[in-house]
């Protein structure tokens, strides 16, 4: 069943977001931009976690393959957009393949380890290799003539990339929201919420699975090379274990089981951060103060909170 | 035709044996009715054809196809439907939605106005959450599911667990209303009153063997159920 | 006496409870002596996270030389304002901090973080916004073909330099065979590299360098690979503390040599008896007699540290390459305005012409320690290098490695345009 008022509240947030990017000036539209690249890797979370029933620690790890591809793929195809973003949406889906069909041999819980050490391991990897990773020193985006659709286009923390996250998103959400009318998002949901029970009906659980993971990677993936090209430098950090568990804090403050809630958890956890930066260095204790009281009271986070409405209306 | 032939059934978990050498067949048409006690294997020779948890040995014919190596959804698209003992539906899907992905599953499902005819009771729940529905009801929308699927081969595994009496007849009217559709039913089951009432052929299971099988009759008349079961039921 | 009323009470805890939400964006008061416009000084520090033990000191150092600075005459008469953020040793909020001193607080110079992942991408940033980026970056890459830019300049030592004047002196003093242990990440790798050239130029030789990997949780199977033949070894890790005392308690008693600016990292005392007899790279001594400088007294006491180097309110070791490295920051800044004319940002440009036609630093208050050259082809300063070495539980001088010796070829030319 469609979620209509989840996707006409991420649309809404986004919208406003376009809306007021003129008004709050130069920073503030490169803070809201690098957010958006940021809640594709919140929803990419989302999905991985309550649709392909991979509680994966390692979504950073797909987000940052997405960045660096983005980087290297620059160097080859110039300023083509497109390429670049193609190239990042390849770069996850590959990797999100390769780990999913790993962790799908694996327990629920052997999963969530098994994306931990991926995580640990591929930044271990991303470390040493600097060659190809510039390691903690990074590697910037190739200056280039950068275009979209044979536009001249300028990269860069600014409003036109705000503009252009903020575009993709809403497209892949109102993708998101045609398709979960279909009968094969049906089948996805019976599949995430008894894998055997599917089985028995003739679904290839296993393949559903993986198909999801591999769209979450997608999604990371993409997300990551938004965050190249608005960033213009991609450090090892991305692929840490700790933006991994960014982009589960971000999913579980927005509700980790709607797709629309990352938007609202990236917002919240990120802009509270910026404004808080201005006036204390204890960001991080005040930000985990945030998330208790949001474990302790709004568990199902943001999008969960008109569930509870409704069922107390209900009652 | 034949729906279903085990030949020297054998089931595994690790190393512990659980059946030995199950020979088995089942014709379109027929109920089966498979009983014994608690432990004896019962469950486990139907997870074991559907392909779902013991390691098996020996040869399974499933509508004239070897399920050696196939997996359980390649098993269910041969034409099986199954109906676990544990959790039935998809607690977060309507039951419309229940059924539909049972629906989606087969080239040409049964209608939904004719399974609600059948089962009128889950016509007022189709739009609300399966997961709210009552256990009862719960394995009502398990069976819309198999008639959704217009299977060829159904193994249930005690479907009318938990069931009060009025839909423990209506569940044991379904399975022989699908019987004379041609489909070939296998069910587990404790209520020993139903499987005499329904079931054409029983056999009685016990330490993964098959220990006895026959008729209804021929149950009643050998007084078997006392030697197998531990109670005189009847 | 001033009768105190209950209005004064009011008042002032008002005004303690309205500083108290001041925001860290720090603000310095003019002080006397200066007028005009002040002229902004934005701070890219770590002040928490992972390097946030060496950001402890150019907090320290900057806040404490700006309030020097404002007592004595300011910058070209015009008092210093600073403006500190927290890059939290992340580089996406660290860049977006920078933004935020461009941006907003419009900044007139930036001071720049340590850590190099955010001071590369950074640097460009600060380019286009043509502020000039004083570096605190000790990753020779920084100043290196691809990251070099004409706002950018370092007042502090990097892996080559330190590399090239240290390697020679302990080569000749401790043994010609070495094995680095190194942190396999890009700073652990420049290191070893750097030293290996070093050390091979310098008539030595490496043997197997040891990879450490980031995050390892025990150091025991790495230590265990070390040649225990080597006269020495070198150890650029960051957990340099726990390596040392693994290292002793293996049974290895060779001669340890810590990567440059490892004595900001931690502190030495820390170490104990292990302690002893470990050497250290730094661009200055701890303690004041080895430096023989009342430049450098007078900044100690400017920042409330004592004659052994401690500071007295935390109680730390000082993390002298910091504070060096921002006060050379800070002079670069002071005397590149004065000389220059400079007045408002759209003069940096000429201010950086200028800069590239000065060669030396001479010694003075913000250059404690002696000439500072500075190369205008990549914009890299070259300094004393102080070997260090910790013995009887105290850290002292062991050899000064003269700035010359610290020249390594750039790979730029930002003279050229």
């Amino acid at each position: 069943m469609r979620d209509r008022v989840g996707i006409v509240t991420a649309l809404g947030v986004l919208a406003v977001l376009c809306a007021i990017a003129p008004l709050v000036g130069e920073f503030w539209s490169g803070v809201l931009a690098r957010c958006v690249s940021w809640m594709f890797l919140a929803i990419s979370f989302s999905l991985a976690y309550s649709y392909a029933n991979i509680p994966s620690v390692a979504q950073a790890t797909v987000f940052g393959a997405g960045a660096y591809a983005a980087v290297w793929a620059t160097s080859l195809v110039g300023g083509n957009m497109i390429l670049i973003m193609t190239a990042g949406v390849a770069a996850g889906a590959l990797i999100a393949l390769v780990f999913g069909a790993l962790l799908l041999k694996m327990s629920h819980s052997g999963a969530a380890i098994g994306t931990i050490i991926f995580a640990v391991t591929f930044s271990m990897l991303g470390n040493a290799a600097v060659a190809y990773t510039g390691g903690t020193d990074g590697l910037p985006m190739p200056a280039q003539a950068f275009h979209l659709l044979g536009m001249p286009f300028a990269v860069g923390p600014n409003i036109g990339m705000l503009l252009l996250g903020s575009a993709v998103l809403a497209a892949l959400l109102v993708a998101f929201w045609l398709f979960s009318g279909t009968r094969t998002w049906r089948v996805v949901r019976a599949v995430q919420q008894n894998a055997m029970r599917a089985q028995v009906l003739g679904y290839n659980a296993a393949g559903y699975r993986l198909a999801v993971f591999a769209v979450s990677g997608c999604v990371a993936g993409l997300g990551g090379a938004l965050y190249a090209l608005i960033s213009r430098h991609v450090a090892i950090e991305v692929v840490s274990l700790s933006m991994s568990l960014k982009s589960i804090l971000w999913a579980a403050v927005g509700g980790v089981t709607s797709i629309y809630g990352g938007p609202i958890g990236v917002l919240a956890v990120q802009l509270a951060s910026e404004l808080l930066l201005r006036w204390t260095v204890r960001v991080d204790l005040i930000i985990g103060l945030m998330l208790i009281a949001v474990a302790l009271w709004m568990p199902r986070g943001v999008m969960g909170l008109r569930r509870s409405r409704s069922s107390q209306q209900s009652q | 035709m034949e729906a279903l032939r085990t030949t020297d059934l054998r089931a595994f978990y690790g190393k512990a044996q659980v059946l030995h050498g199950i020979d088995l067949a089942a014709e379109g048409g027929v109920v089966t009715a498979i009983l014994g006690r608690n432990g004896a294997g019962k469950t486990t020779l139907l997870q074991s054809l559907m392909g779902l948890g013991p390691r098996v040995e020996g040869e399974t014919t499933i509508l004239g196809q070897s399920t050696a190596g196939l997996a359980t959804d390649a098993i269910a698209r041969l034409g099986v439907a199954y109906m676990p003992q544990d959790v039935r539906v998809f607690p977060k899907l309507s039951v419309r939605e229940n059924i539909q992905v049972a629906a989606h599953s087969v080239k040409s499902p049964r209608p939904l106005r004719e399974i609600l005819d059948v089962l009128p009771e889950i016509e007022p729940k189709l739009d609300s959450p399966a997961g709210t529905l009552s256990g009862g009801q719960q394995q009502l929308v398990g069976i819309a599911r198999s008639l959704s699927m217009r299977c060829r081969l159904l193994l249930m595994d005690e479907p009318t667990e938990g069931l009060m009496p009025r839909l423990v007849t209506q569940v044991g009217a379904i399975v022989r209303r699908l019987a004379a559709e041609g489909v070939s039913v296998i069910i587990v089951e404790q209520n020993v009153g139903l499987v005499l009432e329904i079931a054409d052929v029983i056999h009685i299971v016990e330490k993964g063997q098959i220990k006895w099988q026959g008729s209804p009759d021929q149950l009643v008349s050998a007084q078997v159920l006392d030697r197998y079961m531990g109670v005189n039921v009847l | 006496m001033k009768r105190i009323s209950r209005r004064n009470v009011l008042l002032g805890s008002a005004a303690a409870a309205t500083a108290s939400l001041v925001p860290t964006a720090v603000t310095r008061v003019l002080a006397q002596g200066t007028s005009g416009d002040p002229i902004v000084i934005g701070h890219q520090c770590e002040l928490t996270g992972w390097d946030s033990a060496t950001g402890f000191w150019r907090d320290k150092a900057a806040t404490g030389l700006v309030d020097w600075l404002n007592a004595n005459g300011g910058i070209a008469g015009r008092p210093v304002r600073l403006v500190t953020v927290d890059t939290k040793s992340d580089v996406d909020t660290g860049v977006n901090q920078l933004r935020h001193l461009l941006i907003q607080e419009k900044v007139d110079f930036v001071i720049g973080a340590e850590i190099s992942s955010i001071a590369l991408a950074s640097n460009t940033i600060a380019n286009e916004n043509r502020t000039l980026y004083m570096t605190m970056s000790s990753s020779e890459a920084t100043t290196g073909k691809g990251a070099a830019v004409p706002y950018q300049f370092r007042m502090t030592t990097n892996s080559a330099a330190t590399a090239a004047g240290a390697a020679q002196k302990y080569v000749e003093s401790i043994g010609k065979r070495w094995a680095t242990f190194f942190a396999d990440i890009k700073w652990g790798q420049s290191e070893r590299d750097w030293w290996q050239k070093g050390v091979t130029a310098a008539g030595g030789e490496i043997g197997r360098a040891i990879a450490l990997p980031v995050d390892a949780p025990d150091l025991l199977p790495f230590i265990a690979q070390i040649d225990r033949s080597a006269d020495g070894i070198f150890i650029p890790v960051l957990n340099a503390l726990q390596a040392i005392q693994l290292l002793r308690s293996s049974g290895y008693d060779q001669q340890v040599v810590l990567a440059g600016l490892s004595f900001s990292l931690f502190d030495y005392r820390e170490l104990g008896a292990v302690g002893d007899g470990v050497f250290g790279i730094e661009t200055a001594p701890v303690a004041l007699k080895d430096s023989a400088s009342s430049e450098m007294a007078e900044i100690y006491k400017a920042l409330g540290i004592d004659d052994d180097g401690i500071h007295t309110a935390s109680g730390k070791a000082a993390g002298t390459s910091m504070i060096m490295g921002i006060a050379q920051s800070l002079g670069f800044v002071k005397a590149n305005v004065e000389a220059s004319g400079w007045k408002v940002k759209d003069d940096t440009a000429a201010l950086i012409r200028h800069a590239e036609t000065v060669e030396t630093y001479a010694k003075g208050p913000l250059f404690p320690l002696g000439d500072v050259i500075v190369r205008p082809q990549d914009h890299q300063a070259f300094m004393d290098i102080y070997l260090l070495k910790i013995a009887g539980g105290a850290v002292g001088k062991y050899a000064v490695a003269p700035k010359e010796s610290t020249i390594y070829p750039a790979e730029v030319d930002l003279t050229k345009g």
